[in-house]
């Protein structure tokens, strides 16, 4: 099973994530040296994730090493992904808050793309992806 | 009303949209939807999300061409 995709002018693609309370479908982007993905927190919190710093709920299990610093952040099992016709289930996934204007709400690490082959056509903007073999 | 999302960028900048997806290209990806609510910030959009009953929306930020700044994740 797999599943090829043209990529918007800025390099993002739209994913379904699926929740207790709904489905998002997000802009998202590849990132093969990120070994979670990661979700804008806002996001996790309304489709009904655990994804808060509140000392009484708070859900900060992994400790998160980025370019510029290492925080904790809300660590969720999102229970459905989509990529186009593509459907992944139970994925590890980071919540953090990133930026507004970076147009990006889902980066989809390793914790997802782990079990399938990446090609990445730049030139024609197309991306495909296979289920792998080791 | 029904909006063409991928020319969305331009002409909506820099506004934030939830938008019922109503047309996919053959790989699944959005191409057509109709606005569901928008704003200028996120978090109101939030708000406004709040008192929809829609579950399943695209959510987004319609973003201007070129960028001020370069982006890295």
């Amino acid at each position: 099973m797999g599943v090829a995709f043209r990529l918007r002018p800025d390099g993002t693609y739209f994913v379904r994530i699926h929740g207790p309370n709904g489905v998002r479908e997000l802009r998202a982007v590849f990132d093969t040296a990120s070994e979670l993905c990661l979700i804008q927190r806002s996001d996790a919190i309304e489709l009904g994730y655990n994804a808060f710093y509140i000392p009484e709920v708070a859900n900060l299990k992994t400790k998160l090493l980025t370019p510029h610093y290492l925080v904790k952040v809300p660590f969720i099992t999102i229970s459905k992904i989509e990529v186009g016709k593509l459907v992944v289930e139970n994925v590890l996934t980071a919540a953090q808050d990133l930026s507004n204007e970076l147009g990006v709400d889902f980066v989809m690490g390793r914790s997802l793309l782990g079990n399938y082959k990446l090609v990445y056509d730049f030139p024609r903007g197309i991306v495909e992806l296979t289920e792998g073999s080791p | 009303m029904e909006i063409d999302l991928a020319h969305i960028d331009a002409k909506y900048a820099p506004f934030w949209y939830a938008v019922k997806v109503t047309a996919r290209d053959e790989h699944g990806q959005p191409t057509k939807g109709v606005i569901i609510c928008e704003h200028i910030t996120r978090k109101m959009l939030s708000q406004e999300l709040i008192k929809q009953a829609e579950e399943d929306l695209c959510v987004f930020q319609a973003l201007r061409e070129p960028r001020d700044a370069k982006v890295m994740i």
